[in-house]
């Protein structure tokens, strides 16, 4: 029999132990070994007083309702062992918190639960035993609804202690998920949705590190006197291995501790506290420290292997844009289109959902001008006048067609006088005039022209003298004329 | 298309159960019909197969083969496809294995023969040194043998495929399999995929041409160029470069070009009816045949004339005009894309080397085999090149497996011939232009060339590459039939992003 005065001293007890606890156990200190062993306990001993609260709480339920006769008694005896359990397991977490490695934030807000949860199991029963001078039931119903509160908020906070925010919710089901507003492990991951204008270091670095790493090493903990979560305090690392070796990730400190071997007492991320990183993650890590780590390459402008494109497209990487095709443009007016069609102009779109056109004039006459007047020159990117009768100085109209990237004039009646008017097509790529008269004069036009990558000039009036001036020029361009190799 | 056309078109494909829809579609049903079929019923399939309708009712008169945009911007806008039918041996050309030469003469042991299907193969049979000296060629460094000397000069435009793998090691399913994407009857192939997914650009010519030498055609028949299960208007034409370029092309005697039009209209009206009355896609498909015949009249026998090229032209392709040789096929086919044909293959037969017969074996008619392409294919290459069409034209090269590293005898007596058996887990095909790298080799085998070892390229995902060069997602470019969507890759394939530049 649990006398009210037992029960007044307990709670007198247990509130002076866990004020010893909260000022005698340091979070940020170093105890022994052995509370450091008995910390590592903490997540099997918590149950206990989870459980035997939860009985006891059944226990009053049952009586309640009068389905059963428990002994009021036996009651508050489990109430009582639950109450020392819970100081027990407070304890114990406090000393396994000094190991480090958890949210601050988060883990004071875990221990104040614990301690809340002692304490009014202990006050529960303190009002179980007392005379009836205040409203008994009322009270115990708000203790024990708080201690139900407490146990669930405080349980989840200590599985995202454990284990990483959103552990519970990991495997929910896709309604659960979207309720919760979480977003899709893959696709949401990282930010791939504009690569033409997202950096690799925003878009696919930052996410990586601030899942896997800035939860030690950011702005709360700098564990290690290691900060990863912006750029300023990556660029700011002073370290005794250099964090980053831009272009040899394997002289990377940052590479270097996240590919060793399982068991290595440098392996990050360390296995007691977080989960792996992933092969991908440390792939494209990798990716971008050899590539040099850059924080200013757009994730298009970056050289991807097929492997990095093969990870990426799997967190949702679309084909990479680039060129004439990052652009966003608006679709064409198809009756445009028609009456262009009806001028027997072939006239395509690149591909479906595609405003880009693909062009053949055959013989239309004054093709580029129908073009112009119908209003879609300015969505021409590949120009096929091959057989029109079109001449040099038409070509001077090519400027009402900034989005070409293939112009195809073979056989046409030119001497490249109009060449003049294709060196400000930004986007231009091919230029194929075989089978034309064009001369030197001609094709040194296109010696500023620096973003051709091929020219075709075989069976023209175009000496070896002029070619190789605008090899020259054009040192990157493919420059064929005919020549058996 | 759009959802008017849809509708349509499915009412079309259902009514075509004749008699039994016949009689109720003029009521109710049709109109029940018309509505109820919305985008998704036919949503996978890629723009409009069947046009617009054979020209009555929306736009000009261009019918199934106008062009229609692929799923996204394409690398390569005509494929050349040289099938070498009857599977050359990749060891005697590009997979070149030193140590094979070693072992050369030795039994293979039985590990080599565990698992494996032989056409011919029994026993214990001797490992087969190359039949052939090898060097390296270009700034690529690419293996090419002795037997291909004009090829090896433009061995940096190449992409080789070392370790392709088919699941068929007999001529007529492998080739079905290479082009239908199943080893059996009935699919449509590679081209016919193509052009009914992209239309055809020029519509005086086919769409799909395909042009046969050697002494026979391809062991699996007009099946590897057929049009399955799609309309019929999507399969390979076959022209020759002898006589008629299309059997019964050219009037009869006697009846003149215009006399020819009128009867043509004359069908094309009565077939219209017909059309009107029961539906049938097919009718469409009829009239746009004729049409085409028509235009082709005109077209046809100019494209196929190689006499009016210039005498060096012949001279690099090693032409002779009036013959029907691989040579001639070759040039024919750089005018075809040239024209804006959109699939062109060829076959060049002779291929199976077992040695059990001089005019196959690898010590003699496998020779005359690469005399007979190495420089016109080497020509395509270059004047394509000239041209500016290699960089839109993607040429494939290959046979419908390999050969293995064994020494095939069938006989068992002394034999002057020497021959490989057919070999299906590793061969190599190669690729140029279209969007492909240039120089560049992918898969490996192992020492004696039995197995593929990495960078293993399957047949389907060779056919997922080839569409995706040509703009599509092999996924998507799908055709109803039986009651699902039927694609060329199966439930296969991967585009092999490795390879492209």
């Amino acid at each position: 029999m649990i006398t009210a005065r037992f029960a007044k001293w307990n709670l007198i007890a247990v509130l002076a132990l866990l004020l010893l606890a909260f000022f005698w156990i340091d979070p940020n200190g170093r105890s022994s070994e052995l509370f450091r062993f008995a910390g590592r306990l903490h997540p099997a001993i918590v149950h206990l007083p989870i459980g035997l609260l939860i009985g006891a709480l059944f226990m009053v339920v049952v009586n309640r309702l009068d389905w059963l006769n428990i002994s009021e008694g036996a009651i508050d005896l489990v109430l009582l062992l639950g109450t020392w359990a819970g100081v027990k397991a407070v304890f114990l977490g406090s000393w396994l918190a000094q190991t480090g490695g958890y949210a601050e934030d988060l883990l004071f807000l875990h221990k104040l639960m614990g301690y809340g949860i002692a304490v009014l199991s202990a006050a529960i029963l303190f009002l179980r035993t007392s005379s009836p001078t205040f409203n008994k039931p009322a009270l115990s119903l708000v203790g024990w609804a708080a201690i139900v509160i407490l146990l669930v908020v405080g349980g989840d906070m200590g599985g995202q202690l454990t284990h990483g925010r959103g552990f519970v919710t990991e495997y929910a089901p896709g309604f659960v998920q979207s309720m919760l507003g979480n977003p899709n492990p893959l696709t949401g991951r990282l930010h791939l949705g504009s690569p033409g204008t997202t950096t690799v270091y925003e878009g696919i670095v930052s996410p990586i590190l601030a899942n896997k790493c800035t939860f030690c090493h950011g702005e709360g903990r700098q564990n290690g006197r290691l900060q990863l979560h912006t750029q300023e305090a990556i660029e700011a690392h002073e370290g005794d291995e250099p964090l980053i070796v831009a272009g040899r990730p394997e002289e990377s400190e940052l590479i270097k501790r996240v590919v060793l071997p399982e068991g290595h007492e440098d392996q990050m991320p360390p296995p007691m506290r977080a989960k792996p990183i992933s092969h991908a993650d440390v792939e494209l890590l990798k990716w971008w420290v050899a590539s040099g780590a850059s924080f200013d390459a757009t994730i298009s402008d970056t050289e991807m292997p097929t492997s990095i494109f093969f990870i990426l497209k799997q967190f949702g990487l679309d084909p990479l844009r680039t060129g004439v095709f990052a652009l966003d443009l608006p679709p064409a007016d198809s009756l445009a289109l028609a009456s262009l069609r009806s001028n027997g102009l072939r006239i395509d779109l690149l591909a479906e959902g595609e405003s880009l056109l693909s062009v053949a004039c055959g013989s239309a006459n004054a093709c580029l001008t129908t073009i112009q007047e119908a209003g879609v020159s300015d969505l021409v990117t590949w120009l096929d006048l091959r057989g029109s009768s079109v001449t040099d100085s038409d070509l001077a109209s090519l400027a009402q067609f900034p989005k070409l990237t293939r112009l195809n004039i073979a056989g046409a009646d030119i001497d490249g006088s109009g060449f003049e008017h294709l060196v400000g097509l930004e986007y231009l790529e091919y230029l194929n005039a075989y089978d034309t008269k064009v001369n030197d004069a001609g094709i040194a036009h296109l010696a500023s022209a620096k973003q051709i990558t091929a020219v075709y000039l075989w069976q023209t009036a175009v000496t070896q003298d002029g070619i190789n001036q605008l090899r020259e020029a054009l040192p990157k361009a493919e420059i064929n004329v005919g020549e058996i190799e | 298309m759009n959802a008017f056309d849809e509708a349509r078109l499915k009412l079309a494909q259902l009514q075509t159960r004749r008699h039994f829809l016949k009689s109720f579609s003029s009521g109710m049903g049709g109109a029940a019909l018309s509505s109820l079929v919305g985008p998704a019923a036919y949503g996978s399939v890629v723009g409009s197969p069947l046009g617009s309708s054979g020209g009555s009712l929306l736009g000009p008169a261009l019918g199934p083969l106008s062009p229609r945009p692929p799923h996204f911007a394409p690398k390569a806008k005509q494929v050349i496809f040289l099938h070498m039918a009857g599977a050359p041996s990749q060891l005697e050309l590009f997979d070149y294995k030193p140590i094979l030469a070693k072992l050369n003469g030795q039994i293979a042991p039985p590990s080599f023969l565990e698992g494996k299907k032989f056409a011919f193969i029994q026993g214990a049979p001797k490992l087969l040194g190359p039949q052939a000296t090898f060097s390296q060629h270009g700034q690529s460094g690419a293996w090419i043998s002795n037997h291909l000397p004009h090829l090896s000069t433009v061995a940096d435009e190449i992409t080789f495929l070392k370790a392709m793998q088919t699941d068929e090691f007999n001529h007529a399913p492998a080739q079905l399999f290479m082009y239908s994407g199943s080893p059996r009857l009935g699919r449509p192939s590679l081209g016919s995929w193509a052009v009914y997914g992209l239309g055809t650009e020029n519509q005086n010519l086919p769409g799909f041409v395909v042009l046969l030498s050697g002494a026979a055609g391809p062991d699996a028949g007009a099946s590897v160029y057929g049009s399955g299960f799609l309309p019929t208007v999507f399969q390979g034409v076959q022209c020759r470069s002898k006589g008629d370029p299309v059997l019964f092309l050219s009037d009869p005697d006697g009846v003149p070009r215009d006399m020819r039009k009128a009867s043509i209209d004359a069908i094309t009206k009565i077939n219209q009816q017909q059309y009107e009355e029961t539906q049938d896609p097919e009718i469409l498909t009829r009239i746009a045949q004729y049409e085409l015949a028509f235009r082709m009249q005109m077209s046809v026998p100019e494209a196929m004339d190689i006499s009016t090229e210039p005498a060096y032209i012949h001279a690099e392709y090693g032409t002779e005009p009036g013959e029907i040789s691989f040579a001639n096929n070759c040039l024919l086919a750089r005018r075809l894309v040239e024209r804006g044909v959109r699939f062109v293959q060829l076959f060049h037969w002779g291929w199976d080397s077992h040695g059990a017969g001089e005019s196959e074996a690898l010590n003699h008619g496998f020779l005359d085999r690469c005399k007979q392409t190495d420089q016109a294919i080497t020509a395509l290459i270059l004047d394509l090149k000239r041209r500016g069409l290699l960089d839109e034209t993607l040429i494939v090269w290959g046979g419908e497996f390999g050969r293995t590293p064994m020494l095939e005898n069938r006989s068992g007596q002394d034999n002057p011939f020497v021959g490989r058996d057919h070999q299906n887990d590793a061969f190599t095909m190669w690729m140029a232009g279209g969007g492909v790298k240039r120089g560049f080799t992918h898969g490996e085998t192992d020492e004696v060339g039995l197995e593929a070892v990495s960078g293993r390229v399957h047949v389907h995902d060779l056919q997922a590459t080839i569409l995706n060069q040509l703009g599509f997602d092999h996924t998507r470019l799908t055709f109803p039939f039986q009651g699902r969507d039927f694609r060329l890759t199966d439930v296969g394939g991967r585009v092999v992003r490795e390879i492209l530049a």
